[in-house]
């Protein structure tokens, strides 16, 4: 009884290897989608009105390696290093007049990161926190299908660019101002690449710098959460007067 | 304010004169010409003031159908130097801060006519934040909407300053001030610009229309004054297609006064005016 179970086994395994084999092996869809450049006016101008809202900030930056690798002698891991800190803040952005010009008021804050050498006692600055406050303004530069971004910090500094979107991200490019990279490398850029999904509750900003044309790096990402939406908050720009009260 | 007149500055002034004065003075040798053309007098060395005004060149006759015949608006010569120093845009942001009224005229064909003339009206309120500070101007200034003759939109002819919002910030490495001003419409136009004396001067093309136009923006804030004036230029082909001058007249200093009181000052805005060719009815 029992070789005569086995040996049926045996039989449905070879039947089943058998139509197996007889069957071509379908090969896996992969579909790739590209983002479209967005170049249409009306399109961006679209694009432009999602940034609007009152959005709570969180996210990290991170300017090396948060986490020492502890040596292969063994012993306690290393502290962790002030290399990574976190992001909290808020911003609040209204719309200018009837057309898709966006205005932004932000106080971002993250814990001000520096290098410091125990052996000469020297400090070096890495990265500021400078965004609290600041303000941004956003406006449509129709003939070359860009958004025109200008950010001025807590500093008084402004930050000018012209950004373009594909799919749902923009990215835009400006001269890195004074900062410490700034004053040694020939050439700097500050990134900023934000994504915006149509009605999502959620917009993703990336701060990056560029030195070369091949070399980028991403120092901060945050995530900002829709707090009202747009109807809630006031559609056009108030009078100051009324923004006080 | 001038630091002294030397003598390679007069030299300049001088080139400059000449070469300005040289192709009417070549035109006045000429027989058709009936009305004399004064002669190069920049060309001897002379203690000028710092800034000099040259007057309109004299309007030569021709013939009729003579297409040559072109006139110089505005000369204006200056020995001042320009500007980018941090130390010295700072307190010109902070002498723009505070609330205005808005008062002054659009010429929306850039001749001075009086047909092309509107009076406008409205406000301004300008916040400093951060420490330099960065400065946000918020504009609402009005004007009657313009259609041309065939009832054609004419440039400027319907207001989309109405609001308007213009960020002002710190170039850096001192390159001068960053503006960025973006209209009802979301058309964004920003420039670097410098300073002359009170006087910040902004360059950049214009958004949404032809090339070869540019818009040049000039701001001055005295010290202890009031009063900003602020005018913007269209030109199309380096020729003068409109030019905008307004007014501000400061009502409230920024923020100290609401902090003290908790209301803005008195609003002492003119009562609204109209087209300048109906007054003269």
């Amino acid at each position: 009884m029992h070789r005569l179970l086995t040996t049926g086994v045996l039989v449905a395994a070879a039947l089943a290897c058998g139509v197996a084999g007889a069957q071509p092996h379908a090969e896996p869809e992969i579909e790739f989608k590209a983002a479209l450049p967005v170049t249409e006016p009306a399109a961006i101008a679209e694009w432009l009105k999602r940034l609007r809202g009152r959005f709570k900030y969180d996210g990290m930056v991170q300017v090396g390696d948060c986490v020492m690798v502890p040596s292969a002698a063994g012993g306690p891991p290393p502290p962790p290093t002030d290399n990574c800190q976190g992001i909290k803040g808020k911003s609040d952005c209204v719309g200018i007049g009837d057309g898709p010009g966006v205005q932004c008021i932000l106080n971002v804050i993250w814990q001000d990161i520096f290098h410091v050498n125990y052996e000469d006692g020297t400090v070096t600055e890495v990265l500021v926190s400078y965004l609290d406050p600041a303000m941004e303004l956003y406006g449509v530069d129709p003939r070359n299908s860009a958004v025109t971004r200008m950010m001025v910090d807590n500093k008084g500094r402004g930050e000018n660019g012209s950004g373009f979107i594909k799919g749902d991200t923009a990215k835009f490019k400006s001269r890195c101002v004074s900062t410490v990279v700034s004053q040694t490398a020939e050439e700097c850029f500050r990134i900023v690449r934000i994504e915006a999904k149509p009605d999502a509750r959620l917009l993703y900003v990336w701060l990056g710098t560029q030195y070369e044309p091949a070399s980028e790096t991403t120092f901060a990402t945050m995530a900002l959460r829709r707090v009202t939406t747009d109807e809630e908050s006031a559609p056009t720009l108030k009078s100051a007067a009324q923004r006080r009260k | 304010m001038s630091t002294g007149f030397k003598r390679k500055d007069a030299l300049k002034i001088s080139t400059i004169a000449l070469a300005l004065l040289l192709p009417g003075a070549m035109y006045a040798a000429t027989p058709a010409a009936q009305v004399p053309v004064a002669p190069a007098k920049a060309a001897t060395p002379a203690t000028p003031p710092a800034t000099q005004t040259k007057p309109t060149q004299p309007k030569v006759s021709s013939k009729p159908g003579d297409k040559t015949n072109e006139e110089l608006n505005q000369v204006t010569i200056s020995a001042e130097k320009p500007t980018r120093k941090v130390a010295d845009l700072i307190p010109f942001l902070r002498r723009i801060l505070g609330e205005y009224s808005v008062d002054g005229k659009v010429d929306l064909g850039g001749q001075g006519k009086p047909d092309e003339r509107w009076s406008v009206y409205g406000s301004t309120n300008c916040v400093g934040f951060g420490v330099a500070p960065g400065v946000q101007c918020e504009l609402n200034i009005k004007w009657p909407p313009v259609p041309g003759p065939n009832a054609e939109d004419v440039m400027s002819g319907i207001t989309a300053m109405s609001p308007t919002m213009v960020l002002y910030g710190l170039e850096p490495d001192e390159l001068g001030i960053r503006y960025l001003q973006v209209n009802s419409r979301g058309l964004a136009e920003g420039a670097t610009g410098y300073m002359i004396d009170d006087t910040v001067t902004f360059k950049t093309p214009c958004v949404n229309t032809a090339p070869g136009c540019e818009r040049i923006t000039k701001i001055t804030a005295r010290s202890d004054s009031k009063i900003v004036d602020m005018q913007i230029d269209t030109e199309v082909d380096y020729k003068l297609a409109a030019r905008f001058t307004f007014k501000l007249r400061r009502i409230a200093k920024p923020q100290e006064d609401l902090s003290a009181t908790g209301k803005p000052a008195a609003d002492t805005r003119p009562a609204i005016p109209t087209k300048e060719g109906e007054k003269k009815k």
